[in-house]
């Protein structure tokens, strides 16, 4: 992505808001980029820009070789069985009338040439890859729990065989005892077909565990990027710090940052972007 | 356990089901939870969704769904049993001993009435004092809650609020009647981590300086760890382990206690934290 | 925070334990999903029983009854009810039960393809103008404004008086006047629904605006159509006895609710007033039991 700006225009009377400013990033093949910002950070206005899901005021993204900016629909269409996207409300993500086995097996009829017996094989195949059983195939998504449902979510995901896949929390709206397992379900998958990622979270420890670089957004510039380990060990930006000094280990004996004082809280004018 | 003097609530074998029928225990949403509150400390009531936590809590204000009952059990505030008082008597003890703290501040305030005006009313209702020392009281709150810039805030509408300052301004109005208990349900989820800390410090500033009890709901045991002083976790309607911070998070007896520590810290992912590839700084 | 249920009802007797509890929300729950099988489902089943009733009698009436609903006889003009004519006959002569036994066939004859067609329209348009950011979809809305802002009798009775009097110009008019709520309701639900994820996650998985628009939303908004389709029949029946009633609806000698109370009336003042009250019934009885259904399947699809 090269200079990426995305304005939303104000409603009603409230100012123009520019979600995404000036945004660059690169992400390697096989790696996985997070992304870390509170809320109006512009995260997901720029997950979406990734995918051509929004249209980008200025900048350019490629992604795959292909340039996404500027692409009509019509042409993004072939091109989105290589790069899906998972978000954060699993429930909200799946049809509510569909059965599961039609909602997995959704990518494959628009995109493969697989016939109805087929479809259904591949479908059997994904759900054991993420570990579900198979008996879900005809049930509805109200009667799966968090975790199931967001499993059915990354089984369509993979199911056209992407090579890029966005993740907008995908584990913040599960039940923690869950999250460890979905998470780990992702980092497997990645490595058996390598897959490149880019995440989006809030979660510190989850960015820790399964981020290789890590990009900080605030505000909709990114105020610091580089390796993950790096960035979380020794922030260099304000803005990260804080950010950080919030997070609460679970464990009584790891001291808290201290909360800065309130007039180091202005972040605007630092700027870190070299990855 | 014997009955402590200490114990500002103290709930016994409490079952609480749903639907028409008392007998059987499908539909029992709680079943048969027991769980202390030490004067003067910040207690996690900790679980996952589904375990039962915010229904506790409902039941002990008695303000249950109408389709929810209480079967069985005592719900003893300062020894007296919340579950056998007459509802009027309820109804004043509801704010003025108890208060209750909610995830979505935004929800919890009218959205037509001025800050001020709102906690004039509460003011009201619990107290004797007269029109303008009520706006002294409600600025007096509001800083107490940390907000110096009470006068605007008082005059503002909950809309115009950023979440961390309405959630203050939730907390500030379920003060004003000087309560021993205050339950938080979840009130930092909906915010933003930074915001969350300073939300978290200023309730435990508050329960020391006020000498507040605090039930703190929660499924983050991250606040647990730094902000409770006990802990009480629950698991599908039932109380599996209670006792001190210290000794749920680092030696916790219970199975379930131990898998939900171990999967909080991720520490049930094979990874290691990622090492950088040589190339990138 | 006010309390309600039993509790109060006793004053300051009742104990918590064992009785409904004393408040009903202090935050707003998840929606219950609650069980009603449809054996307990009594509007739907009843209001059934009734429009079926209606539906058998007017396609059977001619093999029950010895009488003409077209032939009247004069010489029996202007008899109450007895054991020959159950519910009396006339003033023309004709059998009061056979025809208003008959009628259902023309009512629903131009109900049915009336809102049928406004739905269809309704709907279609709704659904565009609900997907579409545009602003074509606020001129839209407010000309469904426009519309909705007229009593729908006296549209109706508009169009009618406009286009002559002709069974085809009333399916129109009340395909007409259909339209403008179909059209709202389903809009409404379209904006709710299209910012859900899986919308979004329809468009990110490639599929054509097309298929989004029949798979993903079009399913998920009808409910409210769904059930506004039975409300919409009752009173498209109760618009036609009305333009009857005033003389702008089926003619006669075609049996219609609304026209028997029009050639009733007359009588009413010498005192026959089973010319009236059994068509009027009829009439009541039959737009009641659509709204039952409608109430039905709103209780069916809580499910």
């Amino acid at each position: 992505m090269e200079h990426v700006s995305k304005r939303f225009a104000g409603r009603r009377g409230a100012p123009d808001v520019l979600a995404v400013d000036d945004v660059s990033l690169t992400v390697e093949r096989g790696q996985t980029l997070g992304i870390v910002g509170e809320s109006g950070s512009g995260k997901s206005t720029l997950a979406r820009i990734m995918l051509g899901l929004i249209e980008a005021d200025a900048g350019s993204v490629n992604l795959l070789g292909r340039r996404i900016t500027g692409a009509t629909r019509k042409e993004l269409r072939p091109w989105r069985a290589d790069m899906q996207i998972i978000v954060q409300n699993a429930s909200e993500s799946l049809n509510p009338r569909m059965q599961v086995g039609e909602i997995v097996a959704e990518p494959l009829l628009l995109h493969s040439d697989f016939d109805k017996i087929g479809r259904e094989e591949r479908v059997r195949d994904l759900l054991f890859a993420v570990r579900l059983d198979a008996d879900i195939l005809l049930s509805y998504p109200h009667q799966l729990s968090g975790g199931q449902q967001q499993r059915v979510n990354i089984a369509r995901a993979i199911a056209t065989e992407p090579k890029f896949v966005l993740l907008d929390e995908p584990t913040s709206s599960l039940d923690v005892s869950v999250r460890g397992e979905v998470l780990q379900l992702l980092v497997d998958l990645q490595r058996s077909s390598q897959l490149t990622y880019v995440m989006i979270s809030h979660d510190l420890p989850t960015i820790r565990h399964v981020c290789d670089h890590v990009a900080v957004m605030y505000q909709g510039r990114i105020v610091e990027v580089g390796a993950a380990a790096r960035v979380l060990q020794e922030p260099r930006h304000a803005y990260t710090k804080y950010l950080l000094s919030a997070e609460l280990p679970v464990d009584p004996r790891t001291p808290l940052a201290p909360l800065p004082s309130d007039d180091e809280l202005d972040f605007s004018g630092d700027q870190e972007s070299r990855l | 356990m014997a009955e402590n003097a200490d114990e500002i609530l103290r709930v016994e074998d409490l079952h609480v089901a749903v639907g028409q029928s008392k007998s059987g225990t499908a539909g029992e949403i709680l079943r048969g939870v027991s769980l202390s509150i030490e004067t003067g400390s910040m207690t996690g009531l900790v679980g996952e969704s589904g375990s039962g936590k915010s229904m506790t809590a409902r039941a002990v204000m008695r303000q249950l769904p109408s389709n929810v009952t209480v079967t069985h059990g005592r719900v003893m505030l300062n020894q007296r049993d919340l579950l056998e008082l007459p509802v009027d008597l309820m109804r004043t003890i509801r704010g003025a001993q108890i208060a209750m703290v909610f995830q979505n501040p935004k929800t919890a305030l009218h959205p037509m009435l001025s800050v001020e005006r709102q906690m004039g009313e509460v003011a009201k209702s619990h107290s004797d004092v007269g029109g303008s020392e009520r706006g002294d009281l409600v600025r007096e709150y509001l800083e107490l809650c940390g907000i110096p810039d009470s006068a605007r805030v008082a005059r503002a509408y909950p809309h115009e609020l950023s979440g961390g300052l309405a959630q203050r301004v939730v907390i500030a109005m379920a003060l004003l009647p000087r309560p021993e208990l205050l339950i938080a349900d979840e009130p930092t989820t909906s915010l933003d981590a930074t915001v969350q800390r300073q939300i978290l410090e200023l309730i435990r500033d508050l329960q020391q300086r006020l000498h507040l009890s605090v039930l703190m709901i929660t499924h983050d045991l991250g606040i647990v760890a730094h902000f409770c002083d006990r802990a009480v976790v629950m698991s599908r309607g039932l109380v599996v382990e209670q006792g001190s911070r210290d000794q749920i998070l680092t030696e916790p007896s219970a199975d379930y206690t131990k898998r939900l520590v171990a999967a909080s810290r991720l520490e049930t992912l094979e990874e290691e934290p990622r090492q950088p590839t040589p190339q990138m700084p | 925070m006010k309390s309600s249920g039993s509790g109060d009802s006793h004053g300051d007797a009742a104990p918590a334990r064992g009785q409904p509890a004393d408040v009903v929300e202090a935050e707003p729950s998840a929606p219950g999903r609650r069980r009603r099988s449809r054996y307990r489902n009594a509007p739907l089943i009843s209001g059934l029983a009734i429009i079926g009733l209606f539906v058998v009698g007017s396609v059977l009436i001619p093999w029950l009854s010895p009488y003409d609903a077209f032939r009247p006889v004069p010489a029996d003009a202007l008899q109450g009810p007895s054991a020959s004519h159950y519910f009396g006959t006339d003033v023309i002569g004709y059998d009061v039960f056979v025809r208003v036994a008959y009628a259902p066939r023309v009512n629903l004859s131009i109900a049915v393809p009336g809102v049928l067609i406004g739905a269809l329209l309704g709907v279609s348009i709704g659904v565009a103008a609900g997907f579409s950011r545009r602003f074509a979809g606020e001129v839209v809305m407010r000309v469904a404004d426009l519309l909705q802002a007229f009593p729908l009798l006296i549209l109706a009775l508009a169009i009618v008086a406009l286009t002559g009097q002709s069974n085809l110009n009333i399916i129109g008019a009340i395909a007409f006047i259909n339209t403008p709520v179909f059209l709202r309701l389903v809009r409404s639900q379209v904006i709710s629904i299209r910012e859900l994820g899986y919308v979004e996650v329809a468009e990110a998985l490639g599929n054509p605006v097309r298929r989004i628009v029949y798979k993903h939303i079009l399913p998920n908004a009808m409910g409210p159509a769904i059930v506004q389709f039975g409300v919409s029949l009752g009173y498209a029946i109760l618009v036609l006895a009305g333009l009857s009633f005033l003389g702008l609806g089926v003619a006669p000698p075609t049996p219609e609710w609304g026209g028997m109370i029009r050639t009733g009336a007359s009588a009413l003042t010498t005192g026959q007033w089973w010319t009236v009250l059994f068509p009027g019934l009829a009439l009541g009885t039959a737009v009641a039991s659509f709204n039952l259904v409608s109430e039905g399947i709103e209780i069916a699809r809580e499910i």
